[in-house]
């Protein structure tokens, strides 16, 4: 990947988020961080302090003419510039609970049995967010699974995914989960998952084609096998996560809003800036929890112009950080469809 | 990669490329019952550009001859005399400005007389449909009012200090330069125009900026770009009307007045009815004995393959990714397009060899077909920036651009009939 190709349009500063909610003083942006920066020897040291601020939307490259490759770049220094004893206390929590529970956070318990199955047709890989701090996205996927007449199984002994190291920097402690993970993945056709990051983690690094439930659901169970039952007229705004609209693919979003158009009495409002970052990737949420929630504000703030009643997010990073910006009517993607799957 | 099931995608064409030139083919064809869809992805030319419409490049007099336009490509394409001319640039133009005014952004002018008007940096600057408060701030207007510019300190794209003195040294008027801070960048300093057009929409900064508009001398104040495309007519209003003077913009590239027009013409074409694929990338175009017959399409995970009945390659140049160099050739990566070649003693970076290769692009029929392997393509015409010609900075501008994706949605319609 060459960074040479930049032509100097400043169309990633112009759309990067984080730029735009933080300003550019405090978030110098993807050039100066992925081009300038390596290039001109910018100060190391402002350098780290700003790059933890990356979500790592992609926008940035997808906006690039010359599609460079900025986010990818970035995570690149970061991996350069992994220092054990400079990591940012939220980070360093990150990898300490990946040595103490094999997670990126700390199980809260209370979450509900796993289903049996280390055999089966399609395993389901919760990730940590589903399994430990939002159980009802891991329950309500799970009875999708259930209604849909699904054969599966979450594989015993499963770990994190790695996507969080791979944010901190710490690609070695990664490496470690992707081998431990792939042990359990043995005897396994499909890998469906909850979490675009886990799944973006799973294609990139584990050598494996993940299904996120939205592409299950419609490219493996199919839209004529499902019914939904009348949901009651409400009013929905569907935001695009960052790593399922843009390093999955857009067919994600086509699948999504075509699953809702199955649920009869749910009108799909329009969302501005749908796919802008709510701030939840990257490790900024540890990292940076202030940036963070100003993103998720900015995110909620659409949210409320929008008129509609809930905001639907496929992702349990997304939902996380936008309850954290007071959003209760958040609602994880298949979680709510689940509610009216006949 | 993985071919599963994908969206149902079954249309009459497929339009490649996002830009001004993609999206009003599409937009035509649409609007004439063709069933269409938009493929593309990233930032287009256009919403890098100032967002006005030119319609040649250079120009010596304020009004453009028929006559002369009638001589050049493409503007030939549209018939052999002047009449025929105005009668196409007519339709054109009728078709897209109301349309654009629905969608939130008045442009004025006529595509034969030519406005000039100034750059954020102070240079003169003509085109023939500028946005509407790019207008208010033509030369003739600004020499017989009192015009002031006002900058906003920590907005980029904002230094009245230079576009004052370089107004005096290239035009000899005096502007004079006032200063603004306001309170609600909280003391952000280099903001991107998008980030101002985010503040914007909060009415502090409006009602900050108003106050500072009256307060300054003159009658008429020029500003850099605030407002995106939803904050635009009322933002620009509201300041006119709250402080009691005439405002206009300056005409600013990399900026928003491009990401305007840009989210105006998508709008536009979704409103005809287009199916927009933007994120998906079309990769390889199948063509068996002379004709498109199917195209891959790509989502990063998902691949999709897709029958054709036609296509418009409205790709843009080699800075848009359209074009791309291999030694001293230029290369057409989608269809294999033939391109014009490149001399033979090209081997400087010296700027006439640069312009000579910016020149380079796919060479068209008549009806803006391409030609591939010898062979002109039935089923394909080719649009915008990515012929040969009309890359910049050697292109007539957005309005031949345009004039040509016009066109090309005629070719598109006798073919799917």
């Amino acid at each position: 990947m060459t960074t040479d190709q930049c032509i100097k349009c400043g169309g990633c500063e112009q759309s990067c988020p984080v730029v735009c909610v933080e300003g550019i003083q405090s978030f110098s942006g993807p050039r100066t961080l992925a081009v300038d920066g390596p290039r001109f020897s910018v100060e190391i040291n402002r350098l780290r302090d700003h790059i933890m601020k990356c979500t790592t939307c992609w926008k940035c490259e997808e906006v690039c003419p010359s599609r460079i490759d900025l986010p990818q770049a970035i995570l690149e220094i970061r991996k350069v510039m992994f220092d054990p004893l400079k990591m940012l206390p939220g980070h360093r929590r990150i990898v300490e609970n990946v040595d103490r529970f094999r997670m990126s956070i700390e199980p809260e318990g209370g979450a509900p049995p796993a289903p049996a199955g280390e055999r089966g047709e399609v395993m389901y890989f919760p990730g940590c967010i589903s399994r430990e701090r939002i159980p009802s996205i891991y329950r309500g996927t799970v009875s999708t699974l259930e209604k849909v007449g699904t054969d599966f199984g979450v594989p015993k002994g499963w770990v994190c995914c790695g996507a969080p190291l791979e944010k901190v920097g710490d690609r070695d402690r990664m490496e470690s989960l992707v081998e431990e993970n792939l042990r359990t993945f043995e005897g396994f056709e499909t890998i469906v998952t909850s979490c675009p990051g886990c799944t973006t983690q799973l294609f990139n690094h584990y050598g494996v084609e993940p299904l996120h439930t939205i592409e299950y659901l419609y490219e493996s169970v199919g839209l004529n096998k499902l019914s939904f039952r009348h949901a009651g007229d409400i009013k929905v705004a569907f935001h695009q996560p960052c790593h399922l609209s843009r390093t999955i693919g857009r067919h994600a979003m086509d699948y999504a809003l075509a699953l809702l158009q199955e649920v009869p009495g749910l009108e799909v409002l329009e969302l501005e800036n749908a796919d802008m970052c709510c701030g939840g990737g990257g490790g900024v949420v540890a990292g940076h929890p202030d940036v963070a929630l100003d993103l998720a504000n900015e995110k909620m703030s659409s949210f409320s112009d929008s008129g509609a009643d809930l905001l639907l997010a496929p992702c349990p990073f997304c939902v996380l950080n936008l309850e954290r910006a007071g959003g209760s009517n958040v609602r994880e993607f298949v979680t709510f469809l689940e509610a009216f799957l006949e | 990669m993985a071919i599963r099931p994908t969206p149902p995608m079954d249309f009459d064409c497929l339009v490649v490329g996002h830009g001004a030139a993609g999206l009003l083919c599409a937009s035509r064809l649409a609007s004439r019952d063709v069933k269409v869809a938009v493929v593309g992805t990233g930032e287009t030319s256009t919403s890098l550009s100032t967002g006005c419409i030119n319609v040649l490049d250079q120009i010596e007099s304020d009004l453009i001859d028929p006559n002369v336009l009638a001589s050049q490509f493409p503007y030939s394409l549209a018939g052999k005399d002047r009449d025929e001319v105005i009668m196409v640039l007519e339709d054109l133009y009728s078709f897209l400005i109301p349309d654009l005014e629905m969608q939130g952004l008045p442009m004025r002018g006529n595509p034969l007389s030519i406005r000039r008007m100034l750059t954020s940096l102070g240079t003169p600057y003509q085109c023939s449909i500028p946005q509407i408060y790019n207008l208010r701030g033509r030369l003739e207007h600004i020499s017989e009012k009192g015009t002031s510019l006002l900058g906003i300190m920590g907005h980029r794209d904002s230094d009245p200090d230079l576009a004052s003195r370089m107004i005096k040294s290239t035009l000899d008027m005096e502007i004079r330069p006032f200063w603004t801070k306001p309170s609600s960048f909280e003391g952000r300093t280099d903001l991107t125009a998008c980030e101002v057009s985010r503040l914007a929409k909060r009415k502090d900064l409006t009602d900050e900026l108003a106050e500072a508009i009256s307060e300054v001398e003159g009658e008429l104040v020029g500003i850099p770009p605030v407002f995106d495309l939803s904050g635009y007519q009322e933002g620009m209003s509201f300041l006119e009307r709250s402080s009691g003077k005439e405002v206009f913009e300056l005409v600013t590239p990399l900026s928003l007045p491009g990401r305007r027009l840009q989210a105006a013409m998508e709008s536009m074409a979704r409103a005809k009815g287009c199916t927009m694929l933007l994120g998906w990338r079309a990769f390889d175009v199948e063509i068996v004995n002379g004709e498109v017959t199917g195209v891959v399409l790509n989502s990063r995970s998902r691949e999709a393959r897709v029958d054709l009945s036609s296509i418009v390659l409205a790709t843009g140049d080699s800075v848009g990714g359209g074009l791309t160099l291999k030694g001293q050739s230029v290369l057409e990566p989608l269809m294999g397009a033939s391109c014009t070649l490149i001399g033979e003693d090209l081997r400087t970076l010296h700027a006439e060899d640069l312009v000579e290769l910016s020149n380079a692009g796919v060479e068209v029929d008549s009806v803006l077909r391409p030609r591939c392997s010898g062979e002109i393509i039935a089923n394909a015409a080719v649009a915008g920036s990515v012929i040969s010609g009309f890359s910049y900075p050697s292109g007539g501008g957005m309005g031949a651009a345009m004039l040509t994706s016009w066109l090309a949605a005629q070719t598109i319609m006798e073919v799917v009939g």
